[in-house]
């Protein structure tokens, strides 16, 4: 996901004004000079200015005729199984953020295991114990020594 | 001697903290050997279990760890030309040549030997400099921590590597992530978006294993995972090491000062200590010539300037509290956790513990050579662990990790937002290291800027008026200017030689 410098120069100077009117609605306090509001409207201005001098890099490149696509999408969206193992690691994460709290740790964690060694095409006994070992190992280094309280669910009901 | 360094020997020899920091030998020589797994990750992904252990420990693990990633990127560096950290590209073609005439033992043991004493001379430095250091500094005021912080973001920028703008761009981007929360002046919460998960900040651990794991792990699986790695039996390596010990002495010595004081200007770590030493290696040979043909002079000068500046970030990280790398920026959050405050009175309230963990870094680095040995001869099982099992485990601990910080599942979900950030901003040549210092150094500048002004009721004046703030605001101004002038002027060139052309 490569932006040209005009696209990156439009994206920040967004991010930057963005800043700046959000943070200009934070309370003043009396007696002090500089609030809440005073250093996130610097960093605004700092991104104003970024995407300023990307906008000069961005007209003297064009005036010289180089011409970029505004997004260049990176060479491996072209191959379909890349985009499944990205989108599949993605999809643990959030699956994981969706699902741990009424799944429990050990049934989030396996499916987890399972379905991104599969698409990344692991070897079915190492697919097999790998999403069976590792919530088992983790559960018991974080949650028995560690004491970390990882979020309980239908089997940890059951055997914890 | 001082009277800290018995106790300090005290909690390093006990056996807890001598098998932490065995097994941290053992992880970093994995993990830095595996080709796009770096230091920072390695740490990053380590820090949920420093959680749970004693400070001692925890600092020990974390100094062990990078020690020994650092060195163990070199290995397949010089038998596939693929450097497993950053710090070991700057010399991977001269030892990848080595390789090539069947001399892989000469640039492994340069680089193992070298690595070694570089590590123990930095360890060293640090202890004096540290030392020294820390007496001038108690007299700072908010005043010289904010010039401070300013001159470690200007650095960061500085070295960066890339274009200004997009090193600017970068650090924008972590001071705006450090605004996240209730604001330290006036209680006010900004950009929490109603979230109350937010009103503490943006949690640091989950944004690290984001930008460095999950960013990695997105890069492999989409490019990088069929790669099959043959890799060749090394030789003996022993009586070379020796050999090479004596003929480069003088050069280890000076790149060994020279990474250390590299590694301790924030945003300049092991990587550029290795680039800039390879280079003054080269210049005062007596036989530049041979560089680039695989020769070890180079391997050894760089080799030994990286492991040193790993030291040498820690020297602005345990004074300042700024972080000389990336690894000392999540170091020093894992400090403030255990009670460990960075600051120049450090050898007054932790002084055994800050002792510890100087003579963990020197134990780490003796069992370099030792483990060192033992991982250059399993370089082929370690090199051999395939990508596709190993990715989904990473993924998994990068999970765990995340929700082990406050065990909410929103600090996932932030790993997984920072991760794509720093994906889409790697893509775009914008490189990580100064969004790390900037989220570090956010609320220190910040700080440290309304303290003054709250002190001198909205006088610019005072930011100068002592003499150590103002020399070091001097230095930040100046190094502004240098940076804008040089920008322009490079501007011009290019500007005249398309004209030319045209």
């Amino acid at each position: 996901m490569k932006f040209n410098d005009a696209a990156l120069a439009l994206l920040i100077g967004i991010l930057g004004a963005a800043i700046i009117l959000e943070a200009s609605t934070f309370p003043e306090m009396a007696g002090m000079a500089y609030g809440p509001e005073f250093f996130p409207i610097l960093l605004g201005i700092g991104f104003l200015i970024c995407a300023t001098f990307l906008a000069i890099n961005a007209v003297r490149s064009a005036a010289a005729g180089n011409r970029s696509p505004l997004l260049q999408l990176a060479p491996w969206f072209a191959d379909k199984m890349a985009v499944l193992r990205v989108v599949t690691v993605l999809a643990v994460v959030i699956f994981f953020v969706a699902a741990a709290n009424s799944l429990g740790f050990l049934l989030t964690t396996g499916i987890g295991a399972l379905v991104s060694l599969t698409v990344l095409r692991a070897g079915t006994f190492q697919i097999a114990s790998i999403s069976v070992a590792f919530p088992l190992a983790a559960h018991f280094v974080f949650s028995s020594v560690l004491r970390v309280p990882l979020p309980r669910g239908v089997i940890e009901k059951l055997f914890f | 001697m001082p009277p800290d360094i018995l106790p300090a020997l005290v909690l390093v020899f006990d056996p807890t903290v001598l098998l932490v920091i065995v097994a941290a030998c053992f992880y970093g020589l994995f993990v830095g050997s595996i080709p796009g797994l770096t230091a920072t990750m390695s740490v990053a992904l380590l820090v949920p279990i420093t959680f749970f252990l004693d400070p001692v420990p925890a600092i020990s693990a974390i100094v062990a760890t990078t020690a020994t990633a650092i060195f163990a990127g070199d290995i397949p560096g010089a038998l596939l030309r693929m450097p497993g950290t950053p710090a070991s590209a700057a010399y991977v073609d001269e030892a990848f040549k080595l390789t090539k005439k069947g001399q892989s033992h000469v640039a492994l043991s340069a680089s193992l030997m070298a690595a070694v004493i570089g590590g123990v001379v930095g360890v060293v430095m640090l202890m004096v400099f540290a030392g020294q250091l820390a007496r001038f500094a108690v007299r700072f005021s908010s005043v010289e921590y904010f010039w401070l912080g300013l001159l470690g973001l200007s650095a960061a920028v500085a070295v960066a590597g890339s274009s200004l703008v997009r090193s600017a761009i970068s650090l924008l981007i972590g001071l705006f992530i450090s605004t996240f929360g209730i604001d330290i002046a006036t209680g006010y919460p900004r950009f929490t978006f109603g979230n109350i998960n937010l009103l503490s900040g943006v949690s640091f651990i989950p944004a690290m294993i984001g930008m460095f794991a999950l960013s990695q792990i997105i890069r492999t699986v989409a490019t990088d995972l069929g790669t099959k790695l043959e890799v060749e039996k090394v030789g003996r390596l022993g009586a070379h090491m020796i050999r090479s010990a004596r003929r480069y002495w003088l050069n280890i010595l000076r790149s060994s000062l020279l990474g250390n004081i590299i590694g301790a200007l924030p945003g300049a770590g092991a990587d550029i200590a290795a680039w800039v030493s390879y280079s003054l290696s080269k210049r005062f040979s007596k036989q530049p010539e041979k560089y680039g043909t695989g020769y070890e002079e180079g391997i050894v000068d760089a080799g030994a300037s990286n492991n040193s500046a790993v030291a040498g970030a820690w020297i602005p990280a345990l004074i300042f509290g700024i972080p000389g790398d990336s690894v000392t920026a999540i170091a020093i959050g894992v400090m403030m956790l255990k009670g460990i405050t960075p600051s120049p009175r450090v050898f007054v309230s932790n002084g055994p513990e800050v002792y510890a963990i100087f003579f963990a870094f020197i134990l780490a680095n003796l069992l370099m050579l030792p483990l060192g040995i033992l991982a250059i001869k399993a370089a082929r099982n370690i090199l051999l662990v395939p990508k596709r099992v190993l990715m989904p485990v990473i993924l998994l601990f990068s999970i765990i990790g995340a929700f082990a910080v406050d065990n909410t599942v929103f600090s996932v979900g932030i790993m997984f937002v920072l991760g794509l950030v720093a994906y889409v901003m790697e893509e775009n040549d914008i490189p990580i290291a100064p969004a790390i210092l900037g989220i570090v150094l956010g609320k220190v500048i910040e700080k440290n800027f309304l303290i003054t002004m709250i002190k001198t009721q909205g006088s610019f004046i005072e930011f100068f008026d002592r003499p150590i703030a103002a020399v070091l605001g001097v230095v930040t101004l100046a190094l502004w200017a240098w940076l804008i002038v040089n920008a322009i002027a490079r501007a011009i060139r290019a500007g005249r030689a398309e004209h030319n052309t045209a």
